[in-house]
Protein backbone atom coordinates (compact mmCIF):
# COMPACT_ATOMS: atom_id res chain seq x y z
CA UNK A 1 0.00 0.00 0.00
CA UNK A 2 3.28 2.08 -0.53
CA UNK A 3 0.84 4.61 -2.47
CA UNK A 4 -0.15 5.99 0.71
CA UNK A 5 2.94 6.37 1.99
CA UNK A 6 4.84 8.84 0.39
CA UNK A 7 7.04 10.99 2.85
CA UNK A 8 6.82 8.20 5.76
CA UNK A 9 10.27 7.48 7.26
CA UNK A 10 11.58 3.74 7.01
CA UNK A 11 14.50 1.45 7.76
CA UNK A 12 16.33 -0.27 5.44
CA UNK A 13 17.35 -3.53 5.95
CA UNK A 14 18.77 -5.59 8.73
CA UNK A 15 20.90 -2.90 10.14
CA UNK A 16 17.98 -0.38 10.37
CA UNK A 17 19.66 2.02 7.77
CA UNK A 18 17.39 5.13 7.78
CA UNK A 19 15.28 6.12 4.49
CA UNK A 20 12.48 8.40 3.01
CA UNK A 21 9.91 7.76 0.41
CA UNK A 22 9.78 10.17 -2.09
CA UNK A 23 8.27 11.13 -5.00
CA UNK A 24 7.73 14.19 -6.98
CA UNK A 25 6.39 17.61 -5.23
CA UNK A 26 3.36 18.21 -5.64
CA UNK A 27 4.54 21.50 -7.20
CA UNK A 28 5.58 19.52 -10.01
CA UNK A 29 2.41 17.24 -10.50
CA UNK A 30 0.15 17.70 -13.28
CA UNK A 31 -3.32 18.68 -12.39
CA UNK A 32 -4.95 15.01 -13.20
CA UNK A 33 -2.59 13.88 -11.31
CA UNK A 34 -3.71 15.37 -8.22
CA UNK A 35 -6.42 13.70 -7.54
CA UNK A 36 -4.77 10.22 -8.20
CA UNK A 37 -2.77 7.90 -5.58
CA UNK A 38 0.65 7.83 -6.34
CA UNK A 39 1.45 4.44 -7.39
CA UNK A 40 4.33 2.51 -6.48
CA UNK A 41 6.54 3.10 -9.44
CA UNK A 42 6.89 6.34 -9.17
CA UNK A 43 7.99 6.34 -5.36
CA UNK A 44 11.41 5.60 -3.91
CA UNK A 45 13.41 5.03 -0.62
CA UNK A 46 15.73 7.84 -0.84
CA UNK A 47 18.82 6.85 1.82
CA UNK A 48 20.45 9.90 1.61
CA UNK A 49 23.11 8.49 -1.03
CA UNK A 50 24.80 10.83 -3.17
CA UNK A 51 24.90 8.45 -6.26
CA UNK A 52 24.20 4.65 -6.88
CA UNK A 53 27.80 3.34 -5.95
CA UNK A 54 27.14 5.50 -2.36
CA UNK A 55 23.75 3.86 -2.47
CA UNK A 56 24.94 0.31 -3.27
CA UNK A 57 27.60 0.62 -0.47
CA UNK A 58 24.67 0.78 2.38
CA UNK A 59 22.07 -1.34 0.71
CA UNK A 60 21.96 -3.97 -1.33
CA UNK A 61 18.92 -5.59 -3.82
CA UNK A 62 16.35 -7.64 -1.62
CA UNK A 63 16.62 -5.40 1.88
CA UNK A 64 13.88 -5.79 2.76
CA UNK A 65 11.79 -2.38 4.38
CA UNK A 66 9.93 -1.35 7.23
CA UNK A 67 8.33 1.55 8.11
CA UNK A 68 9.65 3.32 11.16
CA UNK A 69 6.37 4.53 12.84
CA UNK A 70 7.31 4.71 16.66
CA UNK A 71 4.58 2.64 19.07
CA UNK A 72 2.97 5.43 21.43
CA UNK A 73 0.35 6.65 23.43
CA UNK A 74 -2.57 8.16 21.48
CA UNK A 75 -5.19 10.97 22.90
CA UNK A 76 -7.47 9.14 25.48
CA UNK A 77 -6.58 5.27 26.17
CA UNK A 78 -5.46 4.46 22.68
CA UNK A 79 -2.08 3.37 21.10
CA UNK A 80 -0.51 4.08 17.72
CA UNK A 81 1.99 2.31 15.72
CA UNK A 82 2.70 -0.04 12.61
CA UNK A 83 2.53 -3.97 12.51
CA UNK A 84 -0.01 -4.13 15.15
CA UNK A 85 -1.42 -6.29 12.62
CA UNK A 86 -0.46 -8.89 13.90
CA UNK A 87 1.68 -7.77 16.80
CA UNK A 88 -1.01 -7.64 19.15
CA UNK A 89 -1.67 -11.35 18.32
CA UNK A 90 1.85 -12.26 18.93
CA UNK A 91 1.51 -10.23 22.55
CA UNK A 92 -1.32 -12.10 23.45
CA UNK A 93 0.16 -15.70 23.13
CA UNK A 94 3.15 -14.33 25.03
CA UNK A 95 0.51 -13.29 27.86
CA UNK A 96 -0.80 -16.79 27.75
CA UNK A 97 2.38 -18.81 27.81
CA UNK A 98 3.04 -17.55 31.23
CA UNK A 99 0.48 -19.97 32.60
CA UNK A 100 0.90 -23.40 33.14
CA UNK A 101 -1.92 -25.28 31.66
CA UNK A 102 -3.43 -29.16 31.73
CA UNK A 103 -2.71 -29.39 28.16
CA UNK A 104 -0.29 -28.82 25.70
CA UNK A 105 -0.46 -25.55 24.66
CA UNK A 106 1.79 -24.55 21.87
CA UNK A 107 2.05 -20.90 20.45
CA UNK A 108 2.92 -20.65 17.00
CA UNK A 109 4.06 -17.58 15.49
CA UNK A 110 3.87 -18.12 12.25
CA UNK A 111 5.82 -16.08 9.15
CA UNK A 112 4.33 -15.05 5.84
CA UNK A 113 0.67 -14.46 6.47
CA UNK A 114 0.70 -11.50 4.79
CA UNK A 115 1.91 -13.03 1.21
CA UNK A 116 -0.92 -16.01 1.51
CA UNK A 117 -0.81 -17.58 4.86
CA UNK A 118 1.99 -19.41 4.11
CA UNK A 119 3.81 -20.26 7.49
CA UNK A 120 0.87 -21.46 9.05
CA UNK A 121 0.10 -24.41 7.22
CA UNK A 122 3.41 -26.07 7.62
CA UNK A 123 3.05 -24.80 11.32
CA UNK A 124 -0.22 -26.41 11.35
CA UNK A 125 1.00 -29.58 10.11
CA UNK A 126 4.04 -30.28 12.44
CA UNK A 127 1.92 -29.56 15.45
CA UNK A 128 -0.87 -31.53 14.41
CA UNK A 129 -3.44 -29.57 17.00
CA UNK A 130 -6.88 -30.89 18.60
CA UNK A 131 -7.96 -27.26 18.61
CA UNK A 132 -6.56 -24.27 17.31
CA UNK A 133 -7.19 -20.47 18.12
CA UNK A 134 -5.81 -17.96 15.98
CA UNK A 135 -5.61 -14.27 17.20
CA UNK A 136 -5.40 -11.66 14.58
CA UNK A 137 -6.07 -7.90 14.13
CA UNK A 138 -8.55 -6.92 11.71
CA UNK A 139 -10.28 -3.75 10.37
CA UNK A 140 -11.71 -1.02 11.98
CA UNK A 141 -13.59 0.75 9.36
CA UNK A 142 -15.71 2.72 11.95
CA UNK A 143 -15.05 6.11 10.25
CA UNK A 144 -16.08 8.55 7.20
CA UNK A 145 -18.75 7.50 5.03
CA UNK A 146 -19.14 3.56 5.17
CA UNK A 147 -22.66 3.05 6.51
CA UNK A 148 -22.99 1.24 9.88
CA UNK A 149 -23.81 -2.33 8.94
CA UNK A 150 -20.35 -2.17 6.58
CA UNK A 151 -18.34 -1.50 9.63
CA UNK A 152 -16.44 -4.55 10.68
CA UNK A 153 -15.86 -3.88 14.11
CA UNK A 154 -15.72 -1.13 16.18
CA UNK A 155 -12.57 0.62 18.16
CA UNK A 156 -13.24 0.28 22.27
CA UNK A 157 -16.41 -2.51 22.10
CA UNK A 158 -13.75 -5.36 22.72
CA UNK A 159 -11.64 -7.94 20.90
CA UNK A 160 -13.78 -9.19 18.06
CA UNK A 161 -15.03 -12.99 17.78
CA UNK A 162 -15.00 -13.82 14.28
CA UNK A 163 -17.68 -16.31 12.72
CA UNK A 164 -16.09 -16.65 9.37
CA UNK A 165 -14.24 -15.20 6.80
CA UNK A 166 -13.09 -15.52 3.22
CA UNK A 167 -10.76 -18.18 4.22
CA UNK A 168 -12.36 -20.47 6.43
CA UNK A 169 -15.77 -21.13 8.96
CA UNK A 170 -14.85 -20.63 11.78
CA UNK A 171 -16.02 -23.59 14.68
CA UNK A 172 -19.17 -22.98 15.98
CA UNK A 173 -18.24 -24.46 19.38
CA UNK A 174 -15.11 -23.06 19.96
CA UNK A 175 -17.30 -19.79 18.69
CA UNK A 176 -19.45 -20.34 21.49
CA UNK A 177 -16.77 -20.85 23.86
CA UNK A 178 -15.53 -18.00 23.29
CA UNK A 179 -18.75 -16.44 23.78
CA UNK A 180 -19.83 -17.88 26.47
CA UNK A 181 -16.16 -17.32 28.14
CA UNK A 182 -16.41 -13.38 27.44
CA UNK A 183 -20.11 -13.29 28.81
CA UNK A 184 -19.44 -15.00 31.82
CA UNK A 185 -16.25 -13.39 32.68
CA UNK A 186 -18.02 -9.59 31.95
CA UNK A 187 -14.96 -8.59 29.18
CA UNK A 188 -17.00 -6.94 26.63
CA UNK A 189 -16.65 -8.79 22.94
CA UNK A 190 -18.48 -7.46 19.70
CA UNK A 191 -19.18 -10.04 16.56
CA UNK A 192 -17.21 -9.09 13.54
CA UNK A 193 -19.73 -8.57 10.55
CA UNK A 194 -18.29 -8.59 7.71
CA UNK A 195 -16.78 -12.14 6.31
CA UNK A 196 -13.93 -10.18 3.82
CA UNK A 197 -10.27 -11.18 4.13
CA UNK A 198 -8.16 -14.47 5.31
CA UNK A 199 -6.44 -15.84 8.23
CA UNK A 200 -4.22 -18.18 8.90
CA UNK A 201 -7.10 -20.31 9.92
CA UNK A 202 -7.91 -20.61 5.99
CA UNK A 203 -4.67 -22.77 6.46
CA UNK A 204 -4.48 -24.29 9.82
CA UNK A 205 -8.48 -25.85 9.08
CA UNK A 206 -8.00 -27.65 6.16
CA UNK A 207 -4.62 -29.37 7.51
CA UNK A 208 -4.80 -33.33 7.28
CA UNK A 209 -7.97 -34.78 8.70
CA UNK A 210 -9.21 -31.12 9.49
CA UNK A 211 -8.69 -28.99 12.26
CA UNK A 212 -11.26 -27.15 14.48
CA UNK A 213 -10.15 -23.77 14.33
CA UNK A 214 -11.96 -19.86 15.27
CA UNK A 215 -10.46 -16.82 15.36
CA UNK A 216 -10.08 -13.64 18.02
CA UNK A 217 -9.41 -10.58 16.08
CA UNK A 218 -8.21 -6.86 17.60
CA UNK A 219 -10.20 -4.08 15.92
CA UNK A 220 -7.29 -2.24 14.12
CA UNK A 221 -8.11 1.09 12.52
CA UNK A 222 -6.02 2.09 9.00
CA UNK A 223 -4.81 -1.48 8.97
CA UNK A 224 -1.83 -2.02 6.23
CA UNK A 225 -0.86 1.08 6.59
CA UNK A 226 2.24 2.77 7.62
CA UNK A 227 0.48 3.70 11.02
CA UNK A 228 -2.54 1.58 12.78
CA UNK A 229 -4.34 3.08 16.01
CA UNK A 230 -6.19 0.64 18.57
CA UNK A 231 -7.91 0.64 21.58
CA UNK A 232 -5.60 0.10 25.10
CA UNK A 233 -9.12 -0.95 26.30
CA UNK A 234 -9.46 -3.40 23.83
CA UNK A 235 -6.29 -4.93 23.64
CA UNK A 236 -6.34 -5.70 27.28
CA UNK A 237 -9.43 -7.38 26.81
CA UNK A 238 -8.10 -9.30 23.83
CA UNK A 239 -5.18 -10.56 26.15
CA UNK A 240 -8.00 -11.35 28.87
CA UNK A 241 -10.37 -13.34 26.74
CA UNK A 242 -7.78 -15.54 25.12
CA UNK A 243 -6.02 -16.44 28.69
CA UNK A 244 -10.03 -17.23 29.78
CA UNK A 245 -10.25 -19.24 27.12
CA UNK A 246 -7.53 -21.45 27.71
CA UNK A 247 -8.27 -21.19 31.67
CA UNK A 248 -12.14 -22.91 29.99
CA UNK A 249 -10.00 -25.75 28.40
CA UNK A 250 -8.37 -26.51 31.87
CA UNK A 251 -11.60 -26.48 33.60
CA UNK A 252 -14.28 -28.13 31.01
CA UNK A 253 -12.32 -29.28 28.28
CA UNK A 254 -12.13 -29.16 24.83
CA UNK A 255 -15.30 -28.19 23.07
CA UNK A 256 -15.02 -29.82 20.03
CA UNK B 1 -37.24 -41.65 -5.56
CA UNK B 2 -38.87 -38.27 -5.72
CA UNK B 3 -40.12 -38.28 -2.42
CA UNK B 4 -36.20 -38.85 -1.23
CA UNK B 5 -35.24 -35.87 -3.80
CA UNK B 6 -37.80 -33.48 -2.53
CA UNK B 7 -36.76 -34.46 1.29
CA UNK B 8 -33.21 -33.78 0.12
CA UNK B 9 -33.57 -30.47 -1.67
CA UNK B 10 -36.28 -29.36 1.18
CA UNK B 11 -33.14 -30.31 4.00
CA UNK B 12 -31.11 -26.75 5.76
CA UNK B 13 -27.35 -26.93 5.24
CA UNK B 14 -26.01 -23.58 4.23
CA UNK B 15 -21.97 -24.05 3.79
CA UNK B 16 -21.03 -24.43 7.20
CA UNK B 17 -23.83 -25.30 9.24
CA UNK B 18 -24.56 -28.74 7.68
CA UNK B 19 -25.69 -30.31 10.80
CA UNK B 20 -29.16 -30.76 10.04
CA UNK B 21 -28.79 -32.14 6.46
CA UNK B 22 -26.28 -34.24 7.73
CA UNK B 23 -28.83 -35.73 10.51
CA UNK B 24 -31.39 -36.09 7.09
CA UNK B 25 -28.80 -37.93 5.32
CA UNK B 26 -27.17 -40.24 8.22
CA UNK B 27 -31.01 -41.50 8.71
CA UNK B 28 -31.35 -42.18 5.19
CA UNK B 29 -27.32 -44.39 4.57
CA UNK B 30 -27.24 -45.80 8.37
CA UNK B 31 -28.42 -49.32 7.45
CA UNK B 32 -26.26 -49.40 4.20
CA UNK B 33 -23.16 -48.48 5.77
CA UNK B 34 -21.08 -50.61 7.92
CA UNK B 35 -19.23 -47.53 9.98
CA UNK B 36 -20.33 -44.05 10.02
CA UNK B 37 -18.22 -41.04 10.75
CA UNK B 38 -18.22 -37.17 11.37
CA UNK B 39 -14.54 -36.01 10.78
CA UNK B 40 -13.54 -32.46 12.72
CA UNK B 41 -15.26 -30.53 9.95
CA UNK B 42 -18.67 -32.44 9.56
CA UNK B 43 -18.11 -34.38 6.87
CA UNK B 44 -20.17 -37.51 6.85
CA UNK B 45 -18.36 -40.34 6.00
CA UNK B 46 -19.85 -44.09 5.06
CA UNK B 47 -17.46 -47.03 4.36
CA UNK B 48 -19.24 -49.98 2.83
CA UNK B 49 -17.13 -52.89 3.55
CA UNK B 50 -16.34 -55.22 0.53
CA UNK B 51 -18.35 -58.83 0.51
CA UNK B 52 -14.85 -60.35 0.68
CA UNK B 53 -11.23 -59.52 1.65
CA UNK B 54 -8.72 -59.45 -1.59
CA UNK B 55 -7.02 -62.38 -1.64
CA UNK B 56 -3.31 -61.83 -0.22
CA UNK B 57 -3.48 -57.58 0.22
CA UNK B 58 -5.69 -55.11 1.64
CA UNK B 59 -8.73 -53.52 0.25
CA UNK B 60 -7.90 -50.24 -1.48
CA UNK B 61 -10.14 -47.30 -1.19
CA UNK B 62 -12.80 -45.97 -3.62
CA UNK B 63 -14.27 -42.56 -2.15
CA UNK B 64 -17.26 -41.14 -4.13
CA UNK B 65 -18.18 -37.60 -2.86
CA UNK B 66 -21.06 -35.62 -3.15
CA UNK B 67 -21.49 -32.21 -1.22
CA UNK B 68 -24.13 -31.43 1.24
CA UNK B 69 -23.77 -27.82 1.91
CA UNK B 70 -25.76 -25.31 -0.28
CA UNK B 71 -25.57 -21.73 -0.92
CA UNK B 72 -27.17 -19.35 1.43
CA UNK B 73 -26.32 -16.09 3.54
CA UNK B 74 -25.25 -15.42 6.35
CA UNK B 75 -26.61 -12.69 9.30
CA UNK B 76 -23.95 -9.66 9.22
CA UNK B 77 -25.54 -6.74 11.09
CA UNK B 78 -28.93 -6.18 12.64
CA UNK B 79 -30.24 -2.01 12.27
CA UNK B 80 -31.86 -0.58 15.31
CA UNK B 81 -35.19 -0.47 13.14
CA UNK B 82 -34.82 -5.02 13.14
CA UNK B 83 -33.59 -5.23 9.23
CA UNK B 84 -30.34 -7.83 8.94
CA UNK B 85 -28.02 -6.97 6.61
CA UNK B 86 -25.87 -10.35 5.26
CA UNK B 87 -23.32 -11.56 3.38
CA UNK B 88 -23.63 -14.74 0.66
CA UNK B 89 -22.25 -17.53 1.30
CA UNK B 90 -21.43 -19.27 -1.84
CA UNK B 91 -21.77 -17.88 -5.62
CA UNK B 92 -25.03 -15.81 -5.35
CA UNK B 93 -26.11 -13.27 -7.10
CA UNK B 94 -27.77 -10.63 -5.35
CA UNK B 95 -30.20 -10.23 -8.52
CA UNK B 96 -31.50 -13.60 -8.10
CA UNK B 97 -32.09 -12.14 -4.43
CA UNK B 98 -35.21 -9.91 -5.24
CA UNK B 99 -38.54 -11.20 -4.48
CA UNK B 100 -36.97 -13.97 -2.87
CA UNK B 101 -37.30 -15.74 0.74
CA UNK B 102 -34.70 -17.05 2.95
CA UNK B 103 -35.22 -19.99 5.90
CA UNK B 104 -32.75 -19.81 9.59
CA UNK B 105 -32.40 -23.56 10.76
CA UNK B 106 -35.12 -22.51 13.42
CA UNK B 107 -38.00 -21.32 10.38
CA UNK B 108 -37.66 -18.05 11.14
CA UNK B 109 -38.34 -16.69 7.48
CA UNK B 110 -36.98 -13.12 6.27
CA UNK B 111 -37.72 -11.52 2.30
CA UNK B 112 -35.20 -9.71 0.84
CA UNK B 113 -35.52 -5.66 0.18
CA UNK B 114 -33.22 -3.38 -1.40
CA UNK B 115 -32.48 0.47 -0.79
CA UNK B 116 -33.28 2.78 -3.18
CA UNK B 117 -31.89 2.23 -6.28
CA UNK B 118 -31.40 4.75 -9.75
CA UNK B 119 -30.85 1.89 -11.75
CA UNK B 120 -30.86 -2.11 -11.05
CA UNK B 121 -27.68 -2.41 -11.99
CA UNK B 122 -26.51 -0.72 -8.84
CA UNK B 123 -28.05 -3.82 -7.29
CA UNK B 124 -25.12 -4.89 -4.81
CA UNK B 125 -25.63 -6.73 -1.40
CA UNK B 126 -24.87 -3.98 0.24
CA UNK B 127 -27.52 -2.00 -0.74
CA UNK B 128 -29.79 -5.26 0.30
CA UNK B 129 -31.18 -6.29 3.61
CA UNK B 130 -33.57 -9.24 5.16
CA UNK B 131 -36.68 -8.38 6.60
CA UNK B 132 -37.48 -10.98 9.37
CA UNK B 133 -40.82 -9.29 10.64
CA UNK B 134 -39.29 -7.59 13.51
CA UNK B 135 -40.34 -4.46 14.60
CA UNK B 136 -37.19 -3.26 16.19
CA UNK B 137 -33.68 -4.62 17.29
CA UNK B 138 -34.42 -6.28 20.01
CA UNK B 139 -37.67 -8.37 18.71
CA UNK B 140 -35.21 -9.29 15.56
CA UNK B 141 -32.19 -10.47 18.11
CA UNK B 142 -34.12 -12.70 19.83
CA UNK B 143 -34.84 -14.40 16.39
CA UNK B 144 -31.54 -14.44 14.64
CA UNK B 145 -27.94 -13.32 15.59
CA UNK B 146 -24.78 -12.23 13.56
CA UNK B 147 -23.33 -15.50 12.31
CA UNK B 148 -26.23 -16.79 11.54
CA UNK B 149 -26.26 -19.01 8.25
CA UNK B 150 -30.12 -19.02 6.12
CA UNK B 151 -30.99 -20.98 2.76
CA UNK B 152 -32.55 -20.02 0.04
CA UNK B 153 -36.87 -21.19 0.26
CA UNK B 154 -37.80 -22.72 -3.11
CA UNK B 155 -40.60 -25.21 -3.07
CA UNK B 156 -39.84 -28.58 -4.84
CA UNK B 157 -42.00 -28.97 -7.82
CA UNK B 158 -42.56 -32.06 -9.46
CA UNK B 159 -43.09 -31.87 -13.17
CA UNK B 160 -42.93 -35.32 -14.43
CA UNK B 161 -40.20 -36.36 -15.68
CA UNK B 162 -37.87 -33.10 -14.39
CA UNK B 163 -38.03 -31.68 -11.15
CA UNK B 164 -37.73 -28.38 -10.04
CA UNK B 165 -36.50 -26.71 -6.04
CA UNK B 166 -33.74 -25.58 -4.36
CA UNK B 167 -30.61 -26.90 -3.63
CA UNK B 168 -30.36 -29.54 -6.10
CA UNK B 169 -27.03 -28.36 -6.43
CA UNK B 170 -25.65 -30.86 -4.75
CA UNK B 171 -28.58 -32.60 -2.95
CA UNK B 172 -29.32 -34.34 -6.28
CA UNK B 173 -25.52 -36.00 -6.00
CA UNK B 174 -26.24 -36.85 -2.52
CA UNK B 175 -29.26 -38.67 -3.69
CA UNK B 176 -27.20 -40.38 -6.32
CA UNK B 177 -24.88 -41.76 -3.85
CA UNK B 178 -27.44 -42.85 -1.54
CA UNK B 179 -29.34 -44.78 -4.14
CA UNK B 180 -25.40 -46.40 -4.95
CA UNK B 181 -25.15 -47.66 -2.06
CA UNK B 182 -27.97 -49.41 -1.56
CA UNK B 183 -27.64 -50.88 -5.37
CA UNK B 184 -23.91 -51.11 -5.68
CA UNK B 185 -21.83 -54.82 -4.17
CA UNK B 186 -17.94 -54.16 -3.68
CA UNK B 187 -16.53 -57.08 -3.60
CA UNK B 188 -13.52 -57.17 -2.92
CA UNK B 189 -12.68 -52.87 -2.01
CA UNK B 190 -14.11 -50.77 0.23
CA UNK B 191 -15.73 -47.78 -0.72
CA UNK B 192 -16.33 -44.61 1.45
CA UNK B 193 -19.20 -42.56 0.63
CA UNK B 194 -18.71 -38.98 1.62
CA UNK B 195 -21.26 -36.29 2.04
CA UNK B 196 -19.13 -33.48 2.17
CA UNK B 197 -19.64 -29.87 4.26
CA UNK B 198 -18.61 -26.38 2.45
CA UNK B 199 -18.49 -26.94 -1.10
CA UNK B 200 -19.59 -23.92 -1.89
CA UNK B 201 -16.71 -22.34 -0.16
CA UNK B 202 -14.03 -23.79 -1.98
CA UNK B 203 -14.14 -27.53 -1.98
CA UNK B 204 -13.19 -27.41 1.28
CA UNK B 205 -14.45 -30.86 3.17
CA UNK B 206 -13.75 -33.17 0.70
CA UNK B 207 -9.93 -31.55 1.20
CA UNK B 208 -9.87 -33.21 4.64
CA UNK B 209 -12.02 -35.86 4.06
CA UNK B 210 -9.90 -36.99 1.28
CA UNK B 211 -6.75 -36.70 3.88
CA UNK B 212 -8.86 -38.92 6.11
CA UNK B 213 -9.72 -41.74 4.22
CA UNK B 214 -6.37 -41.57 1.87
CA UNK B 215 -8.27 -42.86 -1.05
CA UNK B 216 -6.65 -44.59 -4.19
CA UNK B 217 -9.66 -43.35 -6.58
CA UNK B 218 -12.13 -40.52 -6.57
CA UNK B 219 -15.61 -40.11 -7.40
CA UNK B 220 -17.41 -36.86 -7.34
CA UNK B 221 -21.11 -36.50 -8.48
CA UNK B 222 -22.05 -32.80 -8.42
CA UNK B 223 -24.23 -30.72 -11.18
CA UNK B 224 -23.17 -29.15 -14.21
CA UNK B 225 -24.63 -26.32 -16.33
CA UNK B 226 -26.88 -26.75 -18.81
CA UNK B 227 -26.66 -25.54 -22.96
CA UNK B 228 -30.13 -25.94 -23.96
CA UNK B 229 -32.29 -23.25 -23.17
CA UNK B 230 -33.11 -20.65 -25.59
CA UNK B 231 -30.17 -18.54 -26.30
CA UNK B 232 -28.14 -19.99 -24.10
CA UNK B 233 -23.75 -20.26 -24.54
CA UNK B 234 -22.76 -23.22 -26.59
CA UNK B 235 -22.54 -25.79 -23.57
CA UNK B 236 -22.62 -29.52 -24.89
CA UNK B 237 -24.54 -30.97 -21.97
CA UNK B 238 -28.82 -30.75 -21.96
CA UNK B 239 -31.08 -31.77 -19.47
CA UNK B 240 -32.54 -35.09 -20.25
CA UNK B 241 -29.12 -36.26 -22.57
CA UNK B 242 -28.08 -38.69 -20.13
CA UNK B 243 -25.49 -38.24 -17.07
CA UNK B 244 -22.40 -35.74 -18.00
CA UNK B 245 -18.95 -37.72 -17.97
CA UNK B 246 -16.53 -34.91 -16.65
CA UNK B 247 -13.39 -34.67 -19.07
CA UNK B 248 -12.84 -31.06 -18.02
CA UNK B 249 -13.53 -28.08 -15.53
CA UNK B 250 -11.99 -25.49 -13.48
CA UNK B 251 -10.56 -27.55 -10.89
CA UNK B 252 -9.98 -30.98 -12.78
CA UNK B 253 -9.12 -32.43 -15.70
CA UNK B 254 -10.34 -35.68 -14.99
CA UNK B 255 -7.72 -38.57 -14.90
CA UNK B 256 -8.22 -40.75 -17.96
CA UNK B 257 -8.18 -43.78 -16.78
CA UNK B 258 -11.49 -42.47 -14.57
CA UNK B 259 -13.37 -40.88 -17.50
CA UNK B 260 -12.54 -43.43 -19.49
CA UNK B 261 -13.76 -46.45 -17.27
CA UNK B 262 -16.95 -44.19 -17.15
CA UNK B 263 -17.31 -44.08 -20.90
CA UNK B 264 -17.15 -47.61 -20.96
CA UNK B 265 -19.51 -48.37 -18.01
CA UNK B 266 -21.91 -46.09 -19.87
CA UNK B 267 -21.30 -48.43 -23.23
CA UNK B 268 -21.50 -51.28 -21.97
CA UNK B 269 -24.59 -50.87 -19.36
CA UNK B 270 -26.67 -48.80 -22.53
CA UNK B 271 -26.63 -46.06 -19.88
CA UNK B 272 -26.87 -42.65 -21.74
CA UNK B 273 -23.88 -40.29 -20.88
CA UNK B 274 -22.60 -36.82 -22.29
CA UNK B 275 -18.84 -36.07 -22.39
CA UNK B 276 -18.45 -32.46 -19.99
CA UNK B 277 -15.94 -29.64 -20.42
CA UNK B 278 -16.76 -27.10 -18.25
CA UNK B 279 -15.29 -23.70 -18.45
CA UNK B 280 -16.05 -22.19 -15.06
CA UNK B 281 -16.35 -24.06 -11.71
CA UNK B 282 -15.09 -27.16 -9.95
CA UNK B 283 -16.31 -29.88 -7.98
CA UNK B 284 -15.02 -32.01 -5.31
CA UNK B 285 -13.13 -34.78 -7.55
CA UNK B 286 -10.27 -31.32 -7.40
CA UNK B 287 -9.66 -31.31 -4.10
CA UNK B 288 -9.41 -35.03 -3.77
CA UNK B 289 -6.55 -35.21 -6.86
CA UNK B 290 -4.58 -32.91 -5.08
CA UNK B 291 -4.38 -35.18 -1.71
CA UNK B 292 -1.35 -36.48 -0.45
CA UNK B 293 0.62 -37.51 -3.71
CA UNK B 294 -2.44 -37.62 -5.57
CA UNK B 295 -5.15 -39.67 -6.23
CA UNK B 296 -6.87 -40.51 -9.76
CA UNK B 297 -10.26 -38.80 -9.55
CA UNK B 298 -13.29 -38.22 -12.15
CA UNK B 299 -16.55 -36.62 -11.72
CA UNK B 300 -19.85 -37.48 -12.65
CA UNK B 301 -22.37 -34.56 -13.47
CA UNK B 302 -26.18 -34.75 -13.21
CA UNK B 303 -27.25 -31.89 -15.45
CA UNK B 304 -29.05 -28.93 -13.51
CA UNK B 305 -30.66 -25.64 -15.12
CA UNK B 306 -30.91 -22.13 -13.28
CA UNK B 307 -27.79 -23.44 -11.02
CA UNK B 308 -27.69 -21.35 -7.87
CA UNK B 309 -31.30 -20.12 -7.93
CA UNK B 310 -34.06 -21.50 -5.46
CA UNK B 311 -35.57 -22.89 -8.58
CA UNK B 312 -32.50 -25.48 -10.13
CA UNK B 313 -34.34 -27.92 -12.53
CA UNK B 314 -33.24 -31.57 -12.80
CA UNK B 315 -34.49 -34.65 -15.64
CA UNK B 316 -35.21 -37.49 -13.41
CA UNK B 317 -34.23 -39.71 -16.65
CA UNK B 318 -30.56 -38.27 -15.67
CA UNK B 319 -30.63 -38.80 -12.52
CA UNK B 320 -31.38 -42.61 -13.56
CA UNK B 321 -28.71 -42.64 -15.61
CA UNK B 322 -26.59 -41.01 -13.08
CA UNK B 323 -27.05 -43.78 -10.65
CA UNK B 324 -26.56 -46.60 -12.90
CA UNK B 325 -23.17 -45.19 -14.11
CA UNK B 326 -21.73 -44.73 -10.63
CA UNK B 327 -23.13 -47.97 -9.53
CA UNK B 328 -21.64 -49.91 -12.32
CA UNK B 329 -18.44 -47.50 -11.81
CA UNK B 330 -17.95 -48.26 -8.03
CA UNK B 331 -18.78 -52.30 -8.79
CA UNK B 332 -16.47 -51.76 -11.64
CA UNK B 333 -13.27 -50.30 -9.46
CA UNK B 334 -14.66 -53.01 -6.30
CA UNK B 335 -14.05 -55.96 -8.57
CA UNK B 336 -10.89 -58.08 -8.10
CA UNK B 337 -9.49 -56.36 -11.71
CA UNK B 338 -9.92 -53.08 -9.72
CA UNK B 339 -11.64 -51.22 -12.97
CA UNK B 340 -8.24 -51.22 -14.24
CA UNK B 341 -6.98 -48.45 -11.96
CA UNK B 342 -6.51 -50.17 -8.60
Amino acid sequence: MLFRSVSKLVYVGADRRPGVIGSKPIHLLKAEDMDRATDMDSLYVDIGARNKEDAEKLVKLGDQIVFATRCEPLGEGFLKGKAMDDRVGCYAIIEALKKQHDFDLVGAFTVQEEVGLRGAGVAAYRVKPDLALVLEGTTAHDLTETPEHGYSTVPGRGPAIVYRDASWVGDRRIVDRLIQTAEAAGVPYQIKRTVTGGTDAGRIGPTESGVPVAVMSMPCRYIHSPVSVICADDLNNYVKLAGLFLDSLDERGLPV
Amino acid sequence: MKDLVKKLSQGFGPSGSEDQIRSIIRSEVEQYADEIRVDAMGNLICRVAPKAAASGSAPKRIMVDAHMDEIGIVVSYIDDKGFVRFSPVGGLSPHVLLGQKVVFADGTVGVFGTEKLDDIKDLKFDKMFIDIGARDRAEAQAKVGIGDAAAMVGSFADMGVRVSGKAMDDRIACLVLIEAMRRARPQVHEVYYVFAVQEELGLRGARTAAYGINPDVGIAVDVTLWGDTPEHAPFNVSLGGGAAIKAKDASLIAHPAVKNLMIDAAEKNGIPYQLEVLERGGTDAGAIALTREGVPSGTISVPCRYVHTPAEMVDMGDVDACVRLLTAVVEELASPGGGGIL
